[in-house]
């Protein structure tokens, strides 16, 4: 377990642990991995 | 003077002021400075002067967690250490590694990271690059900056330092003399015990003794001390082998960018943007590929994003745009867990057990990774150069391919320097926590490891504890 010290509620942490780890950073659209624009498409 | 322990016995000219276990980069750094200031050194390695296989099977073990590399080939047992195969890759610690005391106890350091950055310029010098390091931010909002590497010859540390050794009134060179034991009571160590490869027995005394074995066999052979003699030189329950760190070296992705001048540079997000997003350092390096990857990756952009693969392929055409491969190394959260421990099975041709490697990657590792990589990413989409493809295990959160560098060879922490027992094994001075007179050196000594590589940092540590040990007296 790692000892960070968050600046969000213990709730908000644990809503954000059930979004999976990747989307968390890149919520954007992702095709065969590249990293797209809405307008790319 | 230099012996030959696999000669024939050996009498000492002992006492000595100090007595350095392991010539490698920390070791060899150590005497040298010590023995330039007047202090009666002797400088004990396990191996020769070249490589023998009797000395590098020593270091076999075994690893468990993550894949790893063979302990026996990830390191080098012989004068001059890892060193006789190190890239000679030189970047420090920065101030952010000593400043993440927000992050938890085990991230705190006991020094200053000015009390480090001020033997910078002589550790530049000792691996012969330039100290002027030229950082600049790219972005301040998304906290992009460019960070500047030098590179050593490489420096041979044997090969520099052997004749100066070899001539030194002050510094006695010891081959083929394998650390066996320590000698002493009442948290005082008096002598240690070296064996040769015939089993022949030395002994020497001396007023300090600095472990110097590696990142590896610090922690093992401190281990080993532990079970032997208890209380009796240290303290018990210090955290020894634990907090064992490395730097994860995976290729993330491809990009197509267009007219870029920024190929082969390397890149790391600022401090306030590793705060903000609660992450640690990482560093990415852009490189330049040829004109068929440019090709496949346009051809496969076209397939899935028509309008911008029209763009890039309209640039491909003119010799606009190129391809790049991103790779990245990064720092690993220190975890107790992470550990090198004794073989309950396999012992060394002395005795001691050899090491087992317990390492594995942690959720925070990845954040780190993905975090830094977006930051990239979202400057490059901001300023319209083109655009990153990341590999599949990426954004499918699969594990970590078996397959790629896996790691640098960086083996960091396991004898950690700590402001309390309970998170380290040696405190401020290199000292280990309870002893009059044992001392750690090297990238074991590491409480954090950040991202960079880390032997211009063993020889700065190295030459503060020359200072601490009279050197600079």
């Amino acid at each position: 377990m790692n000892r960070r010290s968050f600046s969000i509620s213990a709730v908000l942490a644990a809503a954000i642990w059930q979004v999976p780890l990747f989307r968390r950073y890149f919520p954007q659209r992702v095709q065969n991995g590249w990293l797209l624009k809405d307008d790319d498409v | 003077m230099l012996y030959d322990f696999a000669k024939g016995p050996i009498v000492s000219d002992d006492p000595y002021d100090v007595c350095i276990l392991g010539a490698g980069a920390a070791g060899i750094t150590l005497a040298v400075r010590l023995g330039r200031a007047g202090k009666r050194v002797a400088l004990c390695e396990g191996g020769g002067l070249d490589y023998e296989d009797e000395s590098q099977e020593i270091y076999a073990g075994s690893t468990f967690g993550d894949p790893y590399f063979d302990l026996d080939i990830a390191r080098l047992r012989y004068f001059g250490g890892s060193t006789n195969h190190w890239g000679g890759y030189c970047r420090s610690f920065e101030a952010t590694d000593f400043n993440r005391g927000h992050m938890g106890d085990d991230f705190r350091w006991p020094i200053t990271y000015d009390e480090l950055l001020a033997y910078r310029p002589e550790a530049c010098e000792i691996v012969e690059i330039d100290p002027d390091y030229q950082d600049h931010v790219v972005d301040e909002q998304l906290g992009l900056r460019q960070v500047d590497f030098k590179y050593s010859p490489p420096v041979v540390f044997s090969e520099k330092f052997h004749d100066e050794i070899e001539n030194s009134k002050n510094i006695d060179l010891f081959l083929n003399a394998n650390f066996v034991d320590l000698v002493g009571a009442y948290r005082r160590v008096r002598s240690v015990k070296l064996r040769n490869y015939a089993d022949q027995e030395l002994e020497i005394r001396s007023d300090a003794v600095v472990f110097a074995m590696g990142g590896i066999d610090n922690s093992r052979q401190l281990l080993w001390m532990e079970r032997k003699h208890g209380a009796a030189l240290f303290d018990r329950d210090l955290p020894i082998g634990r907090y064992w760190m490395e730097h994860p070296h995976f290729t993330i992705g491809e990009a197509l960018i267009k007219s870029w001048d920024q190929a082969n540079l390397y890149f790391a997000l600022t401090e306030k943007m590793q705060r903000t997003l609660g992450i640690l350092g990482c560093g990415v390096v852009v490189e330049e590929q040829g004109d068929s990857t440019t090709k496949r990756l346009v051809k496969d952009l076209l397939c899935v994003a028509p309008g911008v693969g029209a763009w890039a392929a309209d640039l491909a055409g003119k010799k606009l745009i190129c391809s790049y491969k991103f790779h990245a190394a990064w720092e690993q959260a220190p975890n107790r867990d992470n550990r090198v421990a004794l073989s309950e099975r396999d012992a060394d041709r002395f005795g001691v057990p050899l090491s087992e490697l317990h390492w594995n990657k942690a959720p925070i590792d990845r954040e780190t990774m993905l975090a830094s990589t977006q930051q990239f990413n979202a400057y490059i989409l901001r300023e319209n150069l083109g655009r990153l493809q990341l590999r599949d295990w990426v954004y499918q959160g699969d594990e970590y391919p078996d397959d790629d560098v896996l790691a640098g060879y960086h083996h960091m922490g396991g004898t950690r320097m700590s402001h309390t027992p309970r998170y380290g094994v040696v405190d401020g001075n290199c000292k280990v926590f309870g002893s009059e007179n044992l001392y750690m050196a090297g990238s074991s000594l590491y409480t954090t490891s950040g991202y960079n590589n880390p032997t211009l940092a063993i020889v700065q540590f190295a030459l503060r504890l020359a200072d601490h040990l009279g050197a600079g007296v």
